[in-house]
């Protein structure tokens, strides 16, 4: 045993704040009903279920899809304009620092067992996610007008909405059946995947992460290198768990852990938009 | 250090302060329950300001809506009748699923009933438009700004409700399986019965 | 990308969703999507 507490990182913290920011409606878990206050109309960056009971905003991915099933009737302009705009400001930042579902399967990752290192066939596999994101949470939602990622695949869904929906309402527990029993098998298998494998659902599965990956490259904030620096000794990408070719590619989360390794502290945190200095 | 002392603070404020706003602003919603879970609402004639979730025995509230067809509908003008109510959103796949059933069932049109499928919050021209697509000819209400759905609160829908002589009789939440007709239609005539 | 690009489109971008944003807002999206967060459909979620 190590002395003291475990370190905390300040990227941790900030995920937590995010994690009880977005479920901060404490009296809902405790009679199972979800918050009904304006701020529901509001997307939150991560990946977090509306249906949870302690949600105070709407997950971006689920009014994304809700919105596709009547846009026969109503372009989703809104949704649409709050993807992009968090996309553009902090693309992947916000699944290292603001996405609870990311927080849990990082620390669940803690538990020491072997571990899977990334490898060819995860890098094969993270393309899954845009597969996902194409099938389950834009043409399902389109053409058979049914939410696909949350009704079938969506984990973040059932650990924080079906679970303790089901838990406290009686009239919902008589209501469940295969659905339900997929789901819940779906997360176990991500969870217990996660302890062995990093960030195995934001790697391969996730659509949120698969849209906010399109804006990396223009991302306003998060990691950059400075490549006057830069030695190309690729230290940053050797020591990435995710399955990053280089520095702020798609897969890159912007967690900053490469930071600390670059010998030539090249790499840093900051604003890269437009007229920020070495903007290329 | 000094970063985590501060990081550990902020987490702090966050969360009074949040723990704080959260039982501040729930408190103000109408349709929150738990602010009148102690006092027996919906039978007085003064509208009470919150309705809690409803039971199986409770007094259902009155209520007018505009139906498609350009009548109106007022709970209390069937009260000597078992009224079937639906609540129901074109963007719900499970309560589009069972839309058919509800046309089977006002077909038959069992003597001493009454359906009506309430749209929750959305406009007028897309029930209409839902509608003529799909050729509904049972009643359907509107009720865009959501004051009929504040008098019957729930967290999701489809939801259900059979009343009869006033008194909500029978809840379903969610689309009943695996054959919702079969489910309402034993309900209905159940409740005819009684 | 080159800086020049990467600027315009960034800016193009920025500008894109702050209209998409007000434009919802305008023609009711956010109603729509409170409405549907606050009153969710449970087989959506996979209670069902």
């Amino acid at each position: 045993m190590k002395k003291g507490f475990p370190k905390i990182s300040f990227r941790r913290y900030t995920q937590l704040i995010a994690a009880v920011l977005y479920n901060c409606n404490f009296k809902g878990f405790i009679d199972s009903s979800i918050y009904k206050g304006e701020t529901k109309g509001v997307c939150v960056p991560g990946l977090n279920c509306y249906s949870c009971p302690g949600a105070v905003g709407a997950c971006p991915l689920g009014s994304l899809q809700s919105a596709l099933l009547s846009s026969k009737y109503k372009f989703p302009y809104y949704v649409l304009g709050t993807l992009l705009l968090f996309g553009l400001l902090f693309g992947r930042f916000i699944c290292g620092f603001l996405c609870p579902f990311g927080l849990i399967q990082e620390l669940l990752y803690l538990i020491p067992t072997p571990k899977i290192k990334k490898n060819k066939i995860t890098g094969i596999l993270s393309k899954l996610k845009y597969v996902i994101l194409a099938v389950f949470a834009v043409a399902i939602p389109l053409i058979w007008l049914m939410p696909g990622f949350c009704k079938f695949i969506c984990p973040a869904g059932t650990l924080e909405g079906g679970i303790p929906l089901v838990i406290g309402n009686e009239q919902l527990q008589s209501s469940i059946g295969f659905l339900f029993y997929w789901k819940l098998s779906l997360l176990a298998v991500f969870l217990i995947l996660c302890v062995f494998c990093y960030r195995t659902f934001c790697r391969f599965i996730c659509p949120l992460g698969a849209i906010y990956s399109f804006f990396n490259p223009v991302s306003f904030f998060g990691v950059k290198v400075d490549m006057k620096k830069c030695t190309n000794c690729n230290a940053c990408v050797k020591c990435c768990k995710m399955d990053v070719k280089k520095v702020c590619d798609g897969e890159c989360i912007q967690c900053g852990e490469c930071i600390r390794k670059c010998p030539e502290k090249a790499i840093s945190f900051g604003y890269k938009g437009p007229f920020s200095k070495g903007h290329d | 250090m000094k970063i985590r002392t501060i990081a550990a603070a902020l987490v702090l404020c966050t969360l009074l302060s949040l723990s704080g706003c959260a039982s501040g602003s729930s408190g103000n919603k109408s349709s929150d329950r738990s602010k009148d879970d102690d006092t027996k609402t919906t039978t007085e004639e003064a509208e009470p300001e919150y309705y809690r979730e409803l039971m199986v025995g409770d007094t259902a509230p009155d209520f007018t809506v505009e139906l498609t067809n350009g009548d109106t509908f007022t709970l209390s003008d069937h009260n000597d009748e078992v009224v079937m109510i639906n609540f129901w959103a074109t963007w719900c796949p499970p309560c589009r699923g069972e839309m058919p059933d509800f046309e089977m069932i006002t077909n038959e049109n069992p003597t001493g009933f009454t359906f009506v499928a309430i749209n929750q919050c959305e406009t007028k021209a897309m029930v209409d438009a839902f509608a003529n697509e799909n050729g509904y000819t049972f009643n359907i209400g509107y009720d865009p700004d959501g004051a009929v759905l504040n008098k019957y609160p729930t967290d999701g829908i489809p939801y259900t409700v059979i009343i009869k002589n006033g008194v909500v009789r029978r809840l379903f939440l969610g689309a009943p399986s695996p054959d919702p007709y079969e489910v309402y239609m034993t309900a209905i005539k159940e409740c005819l019965a009684e | 990308m080159n800086g020049k690009v990467r600027t315009a489109v960034a800016i193009v971008l920025f500008v894109a969703a702050a209209a998409l944003i007000v434009v919802g807002i305008v023609s009711g999206d956010f109603s729509d999507v409170f409405n549907k967060a606050r009153m969710i459909c449970y087989e959506c979620i996979g209670i069902g």
